[in-house]
């Protein structure tokens, strides 16, 4: 009789210790509704973000991602993140801090409405035939999906194909005119676990495995040079 | 945006990554030319660990968030994430074990709770599995293992390279309880050989002594173990051709209630006998494969050999009888009938050669072309008669009736030692199809398929010169004067009766014709049309062909009422040629000269009817058919659907005597409800009724004594009078209720279901008069009314936790309850007794009312 007792006790206290955690916690952002704000407004409040992300978002410094012509969603997302703290950077989380969402979805719609950098001739000169195939029909035999099938032809991001098309695509991001290697310093992050914690970069943590450094670069110059 | 719990180990589903598994998954399990289709148990139904697996509480997809539905509209339920893989130099795997304890409770030897599932108090191996993949080459290796005991249990093992080979090996036993409540009289149960026990004696021992002998008897199971094993591979072989091929052997081992007739005992009370045995089921059956396909852009090929060969261990099985078979002339019986014998399941080859060839046509037009030669041999050793041993006799002392052991137990007294059985087919299949429009295709085919049964066997003993086979293990011969079952034209004993002496060398030839067309109508109507006649020319029976016309209409339409529904109905008309009641007539002595007619009352010459000129078989009669089936499926909001099934079959026979009519009905209402992926709750119920109804009309007995040899046949006549019509329906009801529920916390998973199952049998029957009862029984007819229904219900509850412990490490602690039901008037008393009389049984039958559960806790271990 005490070996019958015995068993579910140790089961149940199994399955408390079970319990104990060990889930991360992943931002679901498969339903976020698309964002306005005020790009006038935001002009004046994005003041500061131009030091580093350049004049009208076009960031001057390679590291520093371009957010000109950036899906407005996808960019005040990123902003609540670096303020939330799921989204970890030392630089942009002071300049964040004090910031209001309603600053935030301000400052995402002006750069929206920027135009995006086009390609300069340097840039163009670095991409090649590889980065261009892995960017439009990725490689089925490395397990490496398209690029342009989540961020549009050219980078310019996707539409929806209709009313019954589900998918957030205003909460991906543009690619065009973005920095190279910023580009490439991302997919790193997502390969090594560094950036992650929402629906979206689970996808891209799990693309980013099929990379390695090369393809990286030449997906990262392809992007850089369109 | 309300965050979820997530665990990184099960984030491996990004959309190229799902693609990838999906290959993986698909890689064979499609191919009906691997050995088993499906593996797994009653743990683990589906073969993948889904019971310990958490569900994707993402739901199915990264990109969108809400349910996913296929096209037709049907939930999909939230998967569970793909176990975090591996690298080991250039290759990618998974591994993982999920073994436990089980132990049960109640009436767990309860025939029902047990059939198909071979639970054991003790530890279990639900699925051990190991998966490895290199990406680069497109090189995988799946294995898989569960063992819950000796009797169920697999192992299968899949190696190959995505478009270049495969091979699959596996091995697998799988149990069926037969029941598990037998009590067979005799010793060597399993064997092919039963012998009474030491206090009865072969064939005088009284039925106390056997009732004594069957109240003593031990409790047994009987069961059939199938054990398969198999290699099957499949390759490209260059140019485009495709090779491939299988060899597969199953055993099947165990034991089975059977038969053990000596002549009939309700009618002579304290002769005869009447016994249920168990024989033993020592089978081996290899299949073998081997073909080669090419597909290319214009034509098609694939041609395939395959082969199928039965042996049987034990051909032979004989049993003791106990009791004694006397004369009912009062006069001793020639000889002690002790032993009974049957000839087993013979052994057998089948070989099948099939080529394919096919053809895309203008107008998006295709031919394809089938032909295929088959021949299925069996030239086993034929049993002999009688197995008694030389002085014996059997029959009826100081009567003309009595035969020889010697005589008999010979292969001298055959025609043939052997079979020498053969059946040859052929099939002719040619298939025409175009789609000349958008909206309109059509289809012509023509089919033939042709089996010559070559076998002509006739019962000849050029030792005596009998035509015939010994009836009833000489039972019927010792009992009644003249009815050994021989016939011998020069045996005024035996030359006038009618022994069957040759068997019946069925065959067919099956010609159909179709031609059918589908039109879209809009985006989302389809309709189908299609005429198929078909002529069946069966040989050596009651006709010598059938005609049907069938007309089919099928509508599809993805549009009705926001759902989509599918729907048919058939309507068939079936006639044949004129119908001849008994053309059996050259299967019996009396086609061969030197047949004596028997007189009758009226002094002339003539053999009795065999049946009346009213009976239509069913297979043959003239026959109405509808059927009818209809699905439905609607989504309801994000969250639901409904869906409703309907199904039914009718058919009339134009017949006085024999199957008049039969038909099964059929309703399925399920309700799906997924509101989010940690939430499912399914519900089904669905009924079914089916109806069978006969008549018949039973022999005038009063003319057995006053006209032996009547030969009208006319139903209404003396033999068949009307006042001899009795009526019988057969009504079968099923109710089945089932409720699923799952809930998923972050890393605890509750999941549970309630099933009824509710089975009613309700046999009735009228006649026009008494007479319609066989005389010895009207007695007892007359003291009841009807047969009281037959009723199988169970109900089953089933609840699980499963709590994901770690990275590694998940358990699951789960319990299942069944009570269930069971009433079979067949069985009536023999929870009491075995024996009466001369009869004894060995199968008590199920268990009337029976509780039984388990509760089992198992863990998942993934590296």
């Amino acid at each position: 009789m005490k070996l019958r007792l015995i068993t579910p006790a140790a089961a149940l206290l199994l399955f408390c210790a079970g319990a104990a955690a060990l889930a991360v916690e992943v931002q679901d952002l498969r339903s976020v509704p698309a964002i306005t704000g005020d790009a006038q407004a935001g002009a004046t409040k994005a003041a500061l973000c131009v030091a580093c992300h350049g004049p009208d978002g076009h960031s001057m410094v390679a590291a520093f991602p371009a957010l000109a012509g950036q899906n407005a969603t996808y960019n005040y997302q990123q902003m609540l993140q670096y303020q939330s703290g799921q989204r970890v950077s030392a630089v942009m989380a002071p300049f964040l801090a004090s910031l209001s969402d309603a600053d935030l979805r301000d400052i995402a719609a002006y750069f929206a409405a920027q135009a995006a950098r086009p390609a300069n001739a340097a840039a163009s000169a670095q991409a090649t035939e590889t980065g261009r195939k892995l960017y439009v029909d990725g490689d089925p035999a490395r397990g490496i999906p398209s690029c342009q099938g989540c961020h549009g032809v050219n980078g310019v991001g996707m539409q929806p194909a209709g009313p019954n098309d589900r998918v957030p695509w205003h909460s991906f991001p543009t690619l065009a005119g973005q920095q190279g290697d910023y580009v490439a310093q991302q997919l790193r992050a997502y390969k090594e676990g560094a950036r992650g914690g929402t629906t979206s970069a689970v996808i891209m943590q799990e693309v980013a495995k099929t990379l390695d450094d090369a393809a990286m670069q030449a997906v990262a110059a392809y992007i850089a040079a369109h | 945006m309300k965050p979820l719990q997530y665990s990184p180990v099960s984030l491996a589903v990004a959309t190229l990554l799902m693609a990838a598994n999906t290959a993986q998954a698909a890689d064979g399990s499609a191919s009906a030319r691997v050995g088993d289709l499906q593996y797994g148990n009653a743990l683990d139904p589906g073969g993948f660990g889904a019971a310990l697996m958490q569900r994707d509480l993402l739901g199915y997809s990264l990109l969108r968030a809400g349910v996913s539905r296929t096209p037709t509209g049907d939930l999909y339920t939230a998967p569970s994430p793909v176990p975090e893989d591996q690298g080991l130099g250039d290759w990618r795997y998974t591994n993982g074990l999920e073994l436990g304890y089980i132990t049960q409770t109640g009436d767990k030897d309860a025939q029902f709770f047990r059939q198909y599932s071979d639970w054991q108090n003790g530890f279990a191996l639900s699925l051990a599995w190991l998966d490895m993949w290199k990406p680069e080459t497109g090189d995988y290796l799946e294995a898989r293992a569960s063992y819950l005991s000796e009797d169920d249990n697999f192992l299968r093992l899949r190696v190959g390279r995505y478009g270049d080979f495969r091979v699959e090996a596996f091995y697998r036993n799988m149990p069926h309880t037969l029941t598990t409540t037998a009590f067979p009289l005799w010793e060597g149960i399993g064997s092919d050989t039963l012998t009474l026990p030491a206090n009865l004696t072969p064939g005088n021992s009284t039925p106390a002594d056997v009732k004594a002998a069957s109240d003593a008897a031990a409790r047994t199971t009987l069961r059939v173990t199938r054990t398969r094993a198999g290699v099957s591979l499949e390759g490209d072989m260059g140019r485009g051709f495709i090779g491939y091929g299988a060899l597969t052997n199953e055993q099947r081992n165990g034991t089975r209630l059977w038969g053990g007739p000596f002549f009939f005992n309700y009618p002579f009370v304290n002769n005869g006998g009447v016994m249920e045995t168990v024989r033993p089921i020592d089978f081996s059956t290899t299949d073998v494969s081997a073909g080669l396909r090419r597909a290319g852009k214009v034509w098609r090929f694939n041609t395939v050999y395959s082969g199928s060969f039965f042996r049987n261990r034990k051909t032979t099985f004989t049993y003791e009888n106990p009791f004694v078979i006397a004369p009912v002339t009062g006069t001793p019986a020639a000889g002690i009938l002790t032993e009974g014998q049957f000839s087993l399941d013979p052994n057998n080859d089948a070989h099948n050669l099939r080529v394919e060839l096919g053809r895309t046509l203008p107008q998006r037009g295709d031919l394809s072309l089938t032909a295929a030669l088959g021949t299925m041999r069996q030239n086993d050793p034929i049993g002999l008669n009688l197995n008694c041993a030389a002085p014996g006799q059997v029959g009826i002392s100081g009567m003309p009736f009595v035969v020889n052991c010697a005589d008999w137990n010979t292969p001298a007294s055959l025609s043939r030692s052997t079979a020498q059985a053969r059946i040859d087919t052929l099939l002719l299949d040619a298939k025409l199809s175009f789609h000349p429009t958008n909206t309109f295709g059509w289809h012509l085919e023509l089919r033939r398929y042709d089996e010559d049964n070559k076998l002509r066997y006739q019962a000849f003993n050029p030792l005596t010169g009998d035509y015939g086979y010994i009836t009833l293990n000489g039972s019927m011969g010792t009992v009644v004067p003249g009815e050994m079952g021989l016939f011998n034209p020069n045996n005024p004993a035996y030359w006038s009766y009618p022994a069957k002496i040759g068997s019946f060398p069925v065959g067919y030839t099956d010609t159909t014709a179709e031609l059918g067309g589908d039109l879209q109508m809009g985006y989302r109507n389809t309709l189908n049309v299609t005429y198929t006649f078909r002529r069946y020319e069966p040989d050596f029976r009651e006709v010598e062909y059938t005609n049907e016309h069938r007309i089919q209409i099928a509508l599809t339409s993805r549009q009705f009422a926001g759902g989509t529904l599918r729907a048919s109905y058939d309507y068939a008309t079936r006639n044949g040629g004129d119908y001849n009641y008994f053309p059996y007539a050259s299967f019996y002595a009396q086609s061969l000269p030197g047949f004596v007619m028997p007189d009758t009352a009226n002094g002339e010459a003539s053999l009795f009817a065999f049946t009346t000129d009213a009976m239509r078989k069913f297979d043959l009669s003239d026959r109405d058919q509808h059927k009818f089936r209809l699905i439905y499926t609607l989504p309801v909001g994000e969250a639901t659907t409904l869906s409703a099934t309907a199904h039914g079959q009718y058919n009339s026979y134009d017949t006085q005597i024999g199957r008049k009519g039969d038909n099964a009905t059929g309703l399925t209402l399920a309700w799906d409800y997924q509101p989010m992926p940690r939430l499912t709750l399914n519900a089904s119920a669905s009924a079914a009724f089916s109806k069978m109804r006969w008549a018949n009309v039973a022999d005038n007995e009063g003319l057995v004594a006053s006209d032996p040899g009547n030969a009208d046949p006319t139903f209404g006549g003396p033999k068949y009078p009307l006042a001899n019509v009795w009526n019988e329906s057969d009504r079968e009801r099923s109710l089945n209720a089932n409720l699923q529920f799952t809930y998923q916390w972050s890393r605890t998973k509750l999941d549970g279901g309630y099933n009824l199952n509710d089975s009613r049998g309700r046999l009735r029957y009228d006649y026009a008069s008494i007479s319609a009862i066989s005389a010895t029984q009207q007695a007892f007819a007359a003291t009841i009314s009807q047969f009281p229904d037959t009723r199988y219900r169970t109900h089953s509850f089933d609840l699980g936790i499963t709590q994901t412990l770690s990275k590694q490490w998940s358990a699951r602690l789960f319990g299942r309850y069944e009570h269930g039901k069971f009433a079979d008037w067949h069985y009536t008393g023999f929870d009491t007794a075995l024996a009466y009389d001369h009869r004894v049984y060995t199968d008590r039958g199920p268990a009337t009312d029976y509780d039984a559960g388990l509760v089992g806790l198992m863990f998942r271990y993934v590296p």
